[in-house]
């Protein structure tokens, strides 16, 4: 076969995996280009167009530490990338020079591309949410006209970003720093999670990873802390539980642990309340 | 500035640019006599030149494509001698490889300009493709100027169509027909071997080692039944044992540890593979 026109079709190929998709269904294409089908190994062309890809996703790195040690760990760098190339061609679609807008296009993909009853997949899912997430909360935040805040409302210190994840972080970042990492050791169940960039990071008591605090949350918490907004009160939140003694009860309660964490700050009246 | 100077008794030692090397680097100043740096980080950030007022740049490139049937557009070659003469760089480090091919033909404007990667690709394995080699070199080294060119094996991941010779014979051949110096790369070197069920001892002793100028190291992956390279894991056992195989022959003049995909690579693990290097080149 001609050297000009293997290296055309290679090239091609691994440029616009669409084409080896439409190759492998129909090989008269290939024919016609003057080459003989037989003797491409299209699938094996598609996974290396996929290693290119992975290559130019290596600026993620430092974004994506867990990621991209879980996809090395679980050896399933090379599938992902490749379905990502043949996704982002059959689109048309450039890969975003930006790199922020390139993490959050790689984090969409993974969650059409992954199989949650496949282990690692659910776990990468998780990891590259939370590291989004943690990416997303150090970014400086830009400036907005502030929101009245009610002096009788409780409101999150720093920011926040609330996740369900079917494992946690702090957890498989331990496994996967073993020497011998065995993704087993990561138990799966649905938790919800508090990712906390607090105003200053030294106040905070949680468990620290970088700057980021990662808090696991019960449903209380978790909807206290998606309702809070320095406008409602203790009573509002309260009246959204369906009010009564219980439900006051339930928020008091909710809100002195957050605010006993540091993620929440109360109203005068209520934390001299919480420290009787 | 800093400049390589290659010395006939002692292999230098260096790390290919990113992260992971400039972090050892500032960690230990005097622990690595160069970095290998490509011509397209130069190309795109040409700040990063600033870092040889600390230590020697050697080039490296993947913009040739030595083994494509598309020459590289002029200014490429240009922008590559321009840099090779400002580094002083005793070498370029290129890939026996392609990264552009003519289009695949066609009406739609996609098609007209030729194909150019990112990433670089083995070429078939043929005579023709010795042939086309031996015309890009010769016209390589002519835009190059005295800046000799190294060619570096690469990786074959799948048998490569039209292919008529193993990929040692096909290097074999190359060698023959080029004055080049051999960029071993002792992790391509093993891919190969994995891929295509040769025995990398045997494959070693048919290489042209005698032409050897530098070695890389880098680490490997197996997924989807493909050894693949990866710069982001260090080099298994058997790259090590390659490479005391190659100093009982050869006396590289530089030896470079390209674990510069990742900035999270452990620097422990890097600093025990670069003693690791030294001791063999030692005992060599």
């Amino acid at each position: 076969m001609s050297l000009a026109r293997v290296h055309a079709v290679m090239a091609a190929g691994v440029d616009r995996p669409q084409l080896l998709e439409q190759w492998m269904a129909d090989s008269a294409q290939l024919r016609a280009l003057g080459v003989q089908p037989e003797g491409f190994d299209l699938q094996a062309l598609a996974k290396f167009a996929g290693l290119g890809v992975k290559v130019r996703h290596n600026p993620l790195r430092p974004m994506f530490p867990l990621g991209f040690r879980l996809m090395s760990v679980a050896a399933i760098e090379i599938d992902l990338f490749s379905a990502y190339a043949l996704q982002r061609s059959r689109e048309g679609r450039a890969f975003a020079v930006d790199m922020a807008q390139r993490a959050r296009d790689l984090v969409a993909f993974v969650g059409g591309w992954h199989d949650p009853d496949i282990r690692s997949h659910a776990l990468l899912w998780d990891a590259l949410r939370y590291e989004l997430a943690v990416a997303q909360l150090r970014e400086p935040q830009p400036a907005t006209i502030a929101a009245p805040v009610a002096s009788r409302a409780p409101r999150i210190r720093g920011d926040i970003a609330l996740q369900e994840l079917q494992s946690d972080p702090r957890v498989l970042a331990d496994v996967l720093h073993a020497s011998t990492p065995d993704l087993d050791d990561v138990p799966l169940q649905p938790q919800a999670f508090c990712f906390w960039h607090p105003p200053e990071s030294s106040e905070n008591d949680a468990d620290n990873i970088g700057d980021t605090s990662v808090i696991a949350v019960d449903a209380l918490g978790q909807h206290l802390l998606s309702r809070i907004d320095g406008r409602r009160s203790a009573a509002a939140l309260a009246r959204e539980l369906g009010g009564g003694r219980d439900a006051a009860r339930a928020v008091a309660i909710g809100l002195d642990s957050l605010a006993a964490i540091g993620i929440v700050a109360l109203p005068q009246r209520r934390a001299r309340a919480a420290c009787a | 500035m800093k400049y390589f100077r290659s010395d006939p008794a002692r292999t230098r030692l260096g790390l290919a640019y990113g992260p992971s090397a400039l972090a050892y680097l500032d960690a230990h100043p005097d622990a690595l006599d160069y970095i290998e740096i490509p011509f397209e980080q130069l190309r795109h950030t040409p700040e990063a030149g600033a870092l040889q007022a600390h230590i020697p740049l050697v080039l490296h490139c993947a913009s040739v494509s030595v083994a494509g049937t598309v020459a590289p557009p002029v200014d490429t070659m240009r922008a590559i001698a321009d840099v090779a003469a400002r580094l002083r760089t005793p070498w370029v480090g290129e890939h026996l490889a392609f990264v552009s091919a003519e289009p695949l033909g066609g009406e739609t404007d996609a098609d007209i300009d030729p194909t150019t990667l990112t990433y670089t690709v083995c070429p078939q394995l043929s005579e023709a493709s010795v042939a086309r080699v031996a015309d890009n070199f010769a016209a390589a080294r002519r835009q190059l100027g005295d800046t000799p060119l190294l060619l570096e094996n690469s990786p074959q991941y799948f048998e490569i169509p039209g292919s008529t010779m193993p990929m040692t014979d096909f290097i074999a051949a190359v060698f023959e027909r080029c004055d080049a110096g051999l960029l071993l790369d002792l992790s391509h070197f093993l891919i190969t071997c994995l891929n295509t069920g040769a025995d990398p001892e045997r494959e070693l002793d048919r290489l042209p080692l005698s032409r050897v100028v530098e070695v890389h190291i880098s680490g490997l992956s197996v997924q989807s039944g493909i050894a693949w390279d990866d710069h982001a894991v260090p080099a298994p056992p058997q790259v090590f044992e390659l490479l005391r195989r190659v100093l009982r022959d050869v006396r590289p003049q530089a030896l470079t540890v390209e674990y510069n995909w990742s900035a999270a690579f452990p620097q422990p693990i890097l600093h025990r593979h670069l003693q690791r290097v030294r001791e063999l080149l030692e005992a060599a």
